[in-house]
């Protein structure tokens, strides 16, 4: 005898289940979460030690788990700039996934770091489905990489708050035409906030860390932590 | 390498679903999904990597049925609804607002077909 059974339940239902857990916790001590993203080599790491440097001129704490599928060279790279960072090692998997988070959440929860952000895996395929708890999503459009890469990745870029274009002190050299990626930026993804920045010169570092400080002051876990203090 | 993450997880929401519903001494015989057009899941390698993560579980040697749906934009302006294209992206092809997605990201354990074992 065969017997149909209704689930209707989403596939990453046990993953959205642990990203919710993250979210609430880590809202309860007032982190705000930033989920970064973008190809391999766009800059992530370097534009995070530079917003971070800003954002603790301010007296703001900030910490940073970095995914790669090999090497902690990135967490290195980080340790100076930041308050706390860990390397998570994927060992080859394209993305991270809210269970990879999970168990730097106790020490993370005493710490209770104003910020919180996550370096996805250079990947502008991958991440995009795997909630992490966030409450910002940043992607970065490097100067180097061509143009057109929101019109290729459309998925990525839609879902992101934040468009960093970075590497903008290459922009000359590479003959990078601001209007043409806009153009598709605006077609993809026509929610999402643009933002020129360099790492070397830092150029728009202080605008990015101004429109992250925005958003954390209108997401409710920041207010939380904003009134308790 | 994506796929092995998301038959991994197909596997364990239906173990998960029949734990919950304290179902046993049954096969499940077949699973069927719905699969948004923009889901970025590659059916062949869902189900390549599927038969992996079956194996040794209860779910071994079990179907997949794949059931699809179309990718669907609608405007916040002008609320029209209109087919997602790679012209047009999320802009509404009519007056140019901003656009929405309506569906197209599907990726839902639709239900479960159970045989009885044991039952002579
Ligand atoms: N000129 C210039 N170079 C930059 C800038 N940002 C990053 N780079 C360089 O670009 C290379 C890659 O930068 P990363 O910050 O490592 O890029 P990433 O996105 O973290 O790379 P993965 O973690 O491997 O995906 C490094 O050599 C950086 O020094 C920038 O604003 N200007
Ligand atoms: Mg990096
Ligand atoms: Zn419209």
């Amino acid at each position: 005898m065969k017997q149909l059974i209704e689930l209707e339940d989403h596939i990453l239902k046990k993953a959205n289940s642990e990203a919710l857990l993250l979210r609430e916790t880590l809202a309860n001590v007032g982190t705000l979460v930033i989920n970064v993203m973008s190809s391999p080599g766009s800059g992530k790491t370097e534009t995070i030690s530079a917003l971070s440097d800003e954002l603790r001129l301010h007296g703001d704490t900030v910490a940073v788990l970095v995914g790669d599928c090999a090497t902690d060279h990135d967490a290195q790279r980080l340790v100076s700039h930041v308050d706390w960072v860990e390397q998570i090692v994927t060992k080859g998997v394209c993305h991270l996934e809210p269970r990879m988070l999970v168990p730097y959440l106790p020490e993370l929860l005493a710490l209770a770091p104003r910020y919180l952000f996550i370096e996805n895996v250079g990947n502008l395929v991958c991440p995009v489905d795997f909630d992490l708890g966030e409450s910002i999503r940043v992607s970065l459009l490097s100067t180097t990489e061509g143009e057109d890469k929101p019109a290729k990745y459309p998925d990525l870029f839609r879902t992101c708050d934040i468009t960093v274009i970075s590497k903008i002190d290459l922009a000359e050299v590479v003959e990078f035409s601001e209007l043409r990626a806009r153009t598709f930026l605006d077609q993809v993804a026509p929610n999402t906030k643009t933002i020129k920045v360099s790492a070397r010169t830092k150029e728009g570092v202080a605008e990015l860390a101004q429109a992250i400080r925005e958003v954390a002051q209108r997401s409710r876990g920041f207010e939380t932590s904003i009134t308790e203090s | 390498m994506h796929e092995v993450s998301l038959a991994r997880a197909v596997v364990n929401t239906v173990l998960d679903a029949l734990k919950d519903r304290g179902i046993k001494e049954q096969r499940v015989t077949s699973i069927t999904l719905r699969i948004g057009d923009l889901a970025q899941v590659d059916l062949e390698s869902l189900e390549f990597a599927f038969s992996f993560a079956t194996l040794e579980t209860e779910l071994e040697s079990c179907m997949l049925i794949f059931t699809t749906k179309d990718a669907v934009v609608m405007c916040t302006t002008c609320k029209q609804q209109s087919p997602y294209s790679m012209e047009h992206f999320y802009r509404c092809e009519l007056c140019g607002g901003a656009c929405e997605l309506v569906s197209g990201k599907e990726f839902d354990v639709v239900s479960i077909e159970l045989e009885s074992v044991g039952v002579h």
